[in-house]
């Protein structure tokens, strides 16, 4: 098998058939596809239910055998038993052993890796605490609700300390707060270096985290690409302001009117994703130590995990200097007092072209420059 | 290591935590403590612990048995088709260590079970013998035919062949001297009872059941000869024989009058006086003698086992030992000795607590043999699957076993000649020719209980365990099991789906 030792996952024309009894065809879940995922990239894998996302990740995993075509890991076969040391997996349901608490499980898969008493007493409390089951380690994780389960199943994926981490529906079955803690930690493991590959379907997960996708259907890449590549809509421009009163939105509007005639324009107040507001709310609660039987806590990195990516975490945690801060009244009177400034003189020396006025690029340049210009003076 | 014992903890956690541990060690529990109160026995204190130690430990020795293939079977294919092996096998674990570790972990824990169940029986049987109910005679009759271990001696076989020869002989003068011309016997392909074969093994059984007999005459004496006994100190030998009075079967015995007797080497001084008493007598006629070994008139249960101790001083410098019956029936009927009933010769060579010990190892072994062959199976095919090829095996043994004895019973030496005369003559051939092969590559099973073995006072022989362990468990086993870990290891486990 070919493929670089430092490259985690290198498919080439993969094809996976699945066969009946008398080994007649019966399915074909993958159908000829290549692709990389390079060294310390999030990579996803998207695609309906049933297009192949699972089947791909079986085979990068060795629980499957391809049909035609190859996968290494690591420039590996997936089946070489050294290089799954390298390896996390977080199923698309957390198959635990129901007669386990999390503690035992934690060490259980600790000692499949071979780490020492020490370590997996140290690594099981740390992960524990981080993914908030730390208060409930000793109850058996048959009685565990899903999100739960999810939690421990992330647990055992990192006991390891991966270097290339394959979540499946990572954040299925998990409350907003648990979503964000695995975002969190998704991004936290990149910064180290780390390679994650997400498959799901659930595409907010994977535009808050991937950098690069692959869009499966019916066994076959689809599209492909980085998200800034696949996701930019260079035809649209977007202005984000403070609170405009009603005297500037109007302003604003006429201006843009006057520019792009028969467009679509519209000003409304943005809104924040309802993950959001629900954080919140459940931050405060906590701020206020309010008691629950679930999960509790948690979202704190592993030290285990801080301490091997010394390098990185203190360039993440280096102070930089914050940009100052901006009085929003000040400031946004002043963009007002510039907006009518500009309308009033527009009126008197000019009107609109006739192919529509000023070109979009011109009104927002000049728009970002009185914004610009009275945040410098501040 | 560490993951060999981690997955090996893991099984036991998980046998133990399921309550299948706790099940059985209760069930265990109370067979130990009922069996002894309520099995029937011959109402002789012997008897009783007999009967006792041979239940309790058949039952003991089954309920493991069928746990250890539902526990193999339920370890090896519950993690795949509950997904967990999913995350085990993804680790830097190989998949055959995985299956040794879960065989491993399987055997362990019914070792235990067995042990512990062991101690139980061990300690009830030891209770029911120091009952003070008991007289002292009544005990000693306890540890000399229940309570040790001795090494088993069947007597010489004679020739069949031979046998067959002289009774064919014998038919064939009968007819002549009755003046009846013996007719020559055409095979009619319609009757399968006229081929040659069939009557061969009709003159066979005849020959088998006349060995067994003992007529009650002036010719009313049946000799054993038994060879390569070992003498084991000055340590007793038993005689343990079971007669059926006028015809073979349990039902209708009655009680019967007989007398044994064990040839030993004529003392000097008995030969000079018989010399002196008769000088034509045969030098070789008198070295040795016939002497009693039981009392005269002894009543004899028939259909029953009876026992009677041997001085060890009737064995021969050679190791060499014969035995005679005289049939002293009231009624003048014929007694009957089944070839497999011995009489067995029995030499105490060990305490109860070895043989005891020795019999628990051959448990063992065979619980180890079906602890593997459960999570081969397992580890191939789904639990319900798995559990039902394990039952066949065990039931193909049996039946295979079956027929092949019944054939070595009667037919060894008959030409087997395959003919398509009639349906059930093909039948028994193909059924014959299956067996054998079954037998030569699966292990009988049912060969590997003791608990007859231990209840008789038997001694269950280390050659023995050891010959089982490396032809039963190394031979045959090993190569099955090596191809369902292969199969095991070559499963594409992705491909499960839950149903």
């Amino acid at each position: 098998m070919s493929g670089s030792t430092d490259t985690p996952v290198k498919v080439s024309g993969l094809t996976k058939e699945f066969l009946d009894f008398w080994r007649r065809p019966k399915a074909k879940a993958v159908n000829d596809i290549d692709f990389e995922v390079k060294e310390g990239e999030v990579f996803g894998l998207l695609g309906p239910n049933g297009s192949g996302k699972s089947t791909t990740l079986k085979m990068i995993l060795g629980l499957l055998y391809p049909t035609a075509g190859t996968v290494t890991v690591f420039g590996k076969s997936p089946q070489n038993v050294m290089t799954k040391s390298r390896i996390g997996y977080l199923p698309e349901e957390s198959y635990l052993y129901k007669y386990l608490t999390p503690y035992e499980t934690l060490d259980f898969f600790g000692a499949i890796f071979g780490l020492s008493a020490a370590d997996r007493k140290k690594r099981s409390d740390q992960l524990l605490e981080m993914v908030g089951l730390s208060h409930v380690k000793n109850r058996r994780v048959g009685e565990f609700s899903k999100g739960m389960s999810r939690r421990i199943g992330l647990a055992q994926a990192m006991i390891n300390d991966p270097d290339l981490l394959i979540l499946d529906e990572p954040t299925s079955g998990l409350d907003p707060l648990g979503c964000k803690e695995i975002k969190d930690l998704i991004k936290f493991l990149k910064k180290r270096g780390k390679t994650v590959v997400i498959s799901s379907h659930l595409l907010s997960d994977v535009q808050d985290l991937c950098d690069r996708v692959i869009i499966l259907y019916g066994g076959k890449i689809r599209g492909q690409g980085s998200l800034e590549e696949l996701l930019t809509v260079s035809e649209l421009n977007r202005i984000v302001t403070p609170l405009l009163s009603a005297e500037v939105s109007e302003k604003i509007l006429s201006i843009l009117k006057k520019s792009l005639e028969n467009e679509n324009i519209m000003i409304d107040h943005p809104r924040r994703s309802l993950e959001d507001y629900f954080l919140e709310v459940v931050n405060k609660a906590r701020e206020e130590k309010l008691s629950t039987s679930g999960v509790s806590g948690g979202g704190e990195i592993a030290e285990y995990l801080k301490d091997e990516g010394e390098k990185i975490l203190s360039q993440l945690t280096r102070k930089e200097t914050p940009p100052e801060i901006v009085k929003e009244d000040e400031a946004l009177s002043k963009a007002n007092l510039k907006l009518s400034e500009l309308t009033e003189k527009r009126k008197d020396t000019s009107s609109p072209t006739a192919d529509g006025g000023e070109n979009l690029s011109e009104i927002n340049k000049r728009l970002s420059d009185i914004l610009k210009s009275e945040n410098g003076k501040k | 290591m560490k993951s060999f014992i981690a997955i090996l903890k893991l099984t036991l956690r998980i046998a133990v935590r399921s309550n299948i541990f706790i099940m059985l060690f209760l069930l265990l529990n109370v067979l130990v403590i009922i069996i002894p109160s309520t099995v029937v026995d011959d109402g002789t204190p012997e008897g009783h612990i007999r009967v006792s130690l041979e239940y309790c430990l058949g039952a003991i020795t089954f309920i493991l048995t069928i746990s250890t293939i539902w526990v193999g079977c339920f370890i090896a294919s519950g993690d795949i088709e509950n997904y967990q092996m999913h995350l085990l096998v993804v680790k830097p674990v190989s998949r055959v260590k995985i299956w040794i570790a879960k065989f491993a972990g399987v055997f362990l824990l019914h070792f235990t079970l067995l042990l512990v169940s062991g101690v139980m029986v061990y300690g009830r049987i030891l209770y029911e013998y120091n009952r003070t109910t008991y007289t002292k005679e009544e005990k000693i009759k306890i540890e000399n035919e229940v309570l040790l271990g001795r090494r088993v001696y069947m007597p010489v076989i004679p020739s069949v062949e031979e046998a067959v020869k002289k009774e064919y002989e014998e038919r064939l003068k009968t007819q002549k001297d009755l003046g009846l011309q013996p007719e020559k016997q055409v095979a009619n392909p319609n009757d399968p009872m006229s081929s040659e074969s069939y009557r061969e093994l009709q003159l066979k059984k005849d020959v088998y059941s006349k060995m067994g007999e003992v007529p009650y005459g002036p010719n009313g004496t049946r000799v054993w000869e038994y060879k390569g006994i070992r003498k084991v100190s000055n340590n007793p030998m038993f005689v343990r024989y079971r007669l059926y009075v006028d015809k073979l079967g349990k039902k209708e015995q009655r009680e019967t009058m007989g007398q044994w007797f064990a040839k030993i080497k004529t003392p000097p001084q008995v030969i000079e006086q018989m010399r002196k008493e008769n000088q034509n007598m045969a030098v070789a006629n008198i070295e040795n003698v016939f002497v009693p070994v039981t009392p005269y008139p002894e009543k004899l249960k028939g259909g029953a086992f009876i026992e009677f101790v041997l001085p060890p001083e009737v064995l021969g410098k050679d190791g060499t030992l014969m035995l005679a019956y005289a049939n002293m029936d009231v009624e003048e009927k014929p007694v009957f000795f089944q070839l497999a009933d011995g009489p067995k010769l029995l030499v105490k060579v060990t305490g109860f607590f070895e043989n005891y010990f020795r019999g628990l190892l051959m448990i063992s072994i065979k619980l180890a043999f079906l602890a593997a062959l459960s999570c081969a199976l397992g580890g191939i095919f789904s639990m319900p699957v798995a559990v039902f090829f394990c039952i066949c095996y065990i039931l193909l043994g049996i039946f295979s076993g079956y027929l092949i004895f019944m054939e070595e019973q009667y037919e060894e030496g008959v030409e087997q000649k395959f003919t398509l005369n009639s349906l059930d003559e093909v039948h028994d051939y193909i059924g014959k020719k299956v067996s054998r092969l079954v037998l030569a590559t699966t292990v009988p099973v049912q060969r590997l209980g003791v608990s007859d073995q231990l209840a008789d006072g038997e001694l269950v022989e280390y050659g023995h365990i050891g010959q089982v362990f490396f032809l039963y468990f190394i031979l045959k086993g090993l190569p099955f099991f090596a191809l369902c870990v292969w199969f095991y290891r070559k499963r594409e486990l992705g491909a499960v789906t839950r149903r």
